[in-house]
């Protein structure tokens, strides 16, 4: 097990390295620079200010040195100030993380009720009607655009019906009532590939171990369908449906950006948006970096759980 | 309850419903890809200043926008647009992702490591926010978006062709093979390669509806495709700001998004259910 814990470690070490270079590699690419960005377009055109003002930022340094500058500041937490507010940047993503945080998690939520009985249903009517029902519901879900659905949900709920506030966002815990009532359809419109593709993989696990030759044991020593299914299968089917939530956890932050930018919730997927037309070129680069980070912790954590689980991971 | 699955042994097209259903639509949305000019009832573009966001009628089936574009049409010509970048960005993907699955499958060891942790890294990369960072470099247009798609899909195609050569390499026909003194080229590319080129299939097809979707979510953040270009993303963004008083844009655009997307994913699955009749199709 140790062995393996550090195999993984080393690797994923490797990775984080990469990661920091392909996030400073693209920002660096991006067209302007800071000090053009941070003087406007017409102090840009003061050749010596501008001058003056690269020299204070280091960028008139080669690219390798102002990437060690900025990998060494963003090891102590230091990720620098925001070139649109002038807020640091550390704190900022925190505080934008906690409506996508919110978000994300109601949207899991959402799935994991729908996308269970759903998968159980197809396993147990596995060929038959039920099953193929379950299956194009599960492939509309994963086709249906995110953001298309959202902006369905509030011509319904919100033009029409007048259930629901179209948009805005409430702090859970300054008012969770309406906090909630304010998320549910965002939730619902960021929950929907994910949905899908839970369905699926309840589906095929469940399938999968009720071949088993335990299951077959279970049957002929007399217990009920229903205890077989509820005792023994669902419990081990589970297992894969929660890797699937590490390895879906890109796709959550990505459909945010634009399920965030419908319901105007000022999420990271906002903020990811925001900064790139804004040429916020620090911030692009400070989250890039977080989020693929956070991906990277979350596949991690799955592997090194799954291998825990299964030690035959371990050996590969 | 559930069948043996080792009952399924013979392969045979099983044409069933979902097989109808998915070809059927793609067939239908590349006929409209092609026939554009023949099928599509009004120019894209041509503005009509009389017929300012219509709901459906007669003249224009699917209603008119802000300006008096006719709906369909440019749903029409919009199928253009997706299905090209969607098929070319992903064509780019399995190449170059391929290739460098191949080698680092046949040649292991370090350049292996090097090529696969590359890969993870740029899978660590939400793929909608890699695409953003490369069009916020590149700049809008079609060509970026293809690139930007198609680089944010290259770690799954690496993956998937490295694993199915790790395993069709120590295969007794590759073995055996490469004993008579075949070389890599000629074992890569007489044996290797057409035993891959399903599992690859099979995700191209369903990875086409991803970059779809990807596309329409970068079109729509008004990062992709840049009007007055018939986009389906940039539809729906406008529908967007016409919530309210036309309702039929944002409805019609998402409806031939979701539907594209379904037949590619629907094909994706019955191709799967072809190429490996004895494995569950739909697992």
């Amino acid at each position: 097990m140790l062995g393996y814990l550090l195999r993984r470690l080393a690797s994923a070490a490797v990775v984080v390295v990469l990661v920091s270079i392909i996030a400073f590699a693209i920002v660096s690419v991006l067209p302007g620079d800071t000090a053009a960005a941070l003087l406007g377009e017409e102090g840009a055109r003061n050749s010596e200010r501008y001058q003056l003002l690269r020299q204070e930022l280091g960028l008139d340094q080669p690219i390798v040195v102002r990437y060690f500058t900025w990998v060494a500041h963003a090891v102590t937490g230091d990720l620098g100030q925001s070139l649109r507010t002038g807020e640091q940047i550390g704190p900022a993503i925190l505080a934008r993380a906690v409506p996508t945080v919110q978000l994300a998690i109601m949207a899991l939520l959402i799935s994991v009720v729908i996308a269970i009985p759903v998968g159980v249903i197809s396993s147990v009517y596995y060929r038959r009607f039920p099953d193929h029902l379950g299956t194009l519901f599960a492939l509309t879900a994963i086709a249906t655009p995110g953001f298309w659905f959202g902006i369905m949900l509030i011509m319904l709920f919100s033009v029409t019906l007048r259930w629901l506030p179209p948009s805005g966002y409430l702090p859970f815990f300054q008012d969770p009532l309406g906090s909630l009532q304010l998320m549910f359809m965002p939730a619902l419109a960021l929950a929907t590939g994910f949905t899908g593709v839970l369905i699926r993989q309840v589906r095929s696990s469940v399938l999968e171990v009720l071949n088993e030759d335990y299951i077959t044991t279970a049957r002929s020593k007399g217990l009920s369908p229903a205890k077989v299914l509820f005792g023994h299968a669902l419990r081990n089917a589970l297992l894969p449906v929660v890797t699937l939530v590490g390895l879906q956890l890109g796709a959550l932050f990505g459909g945010a950006a634009t399920v965030e930018t419908v319901f105007s919730i000022p999420g990271l997927g906002r903020l990811a948006v925001d900064s790139i037309f804004f040429r916020d070129f620090t911030m692009i680069q400070a989250l890039m970096l977080v989020l693929a980070l956070t991906v990277l912790f979350a596949s991690v954590l799955t592997d090194l759980v799954y291998s825990r689980i299964d030690p035959r991971i371990r050996r590969g | 309850m559930v069948e043996a699955v080792s009952s399924f042994t013979r392969p045979r097209l099983r044409i069933n419903g979902f097989a109808v259903l998915g070809f059927g639509l793609l067939a239908l949305l590349i006929i409209c890809a092609a026939f554009s000019p023949w099928l599509a009832p009004y120019d894209p573009n041509a503005q009509d200043y009389r017929a300012v966001l219509q709901g459906p009628s007669a003249a224009h089936w699917l209603g008119t926008d802000h300006t008096g574009r006719d709906m369909l049409s440019r749903l029409i010509y919009g199928s253009r647009v997706a299905l090209s970048i969607g098929f070319t960005a992903v064509g780019l993907a399995v190449l170059l992702g391929g290739l460098l699955g191949v080698v680092a499958g046949y040649a292991r060891g370090l350049v292996d490591e090097a090529i696969m942790r590359v890969m993870d890294a740029l899978l660590s990369f939400p793929s909608v926010l890699l695409a953003l960072g490369i069009m916020a470099a590149l700049g809008p247009g079609v060509n970026t978006i293809i690139i930007a798609i198609a680089i944010a899909d290259l770690p799954m195609f690496a993956r998937i062709t490295r694993s199915q050569v790790l395993t069709v390499r120590e295969r007794d026909f590759v073995v055996a093979t490469r004993a008579l003194g075949a070389g890599p080229a000629r074992i890569i590319f007489r044996h290797i390669v057409p035993h891959i080129t399903g599992p690859v299939a099979v995700m191209a097809t369903i990875q086409v509806g991803h970059a779809i979707l990807t596309e329409a979510a970068l079109s729509f953040l008004g990062l992709g495709i840049q009007p007055p270009t018939a986009s389906w993303g940039a539809m729906m963004r406008n529908g967007f700001s016409y919530m309210e008083r036309a309702p039929w844009l944002a409805a019609f655009t998402g409806l031939a998004i979701l539907l594209t997307v379904l037949a590619l994913n629907l094909a994706g699955d019955v191709l799967r259910d072809w190429l490996d009749p004895r494995g569950d199709s739909r697992r």
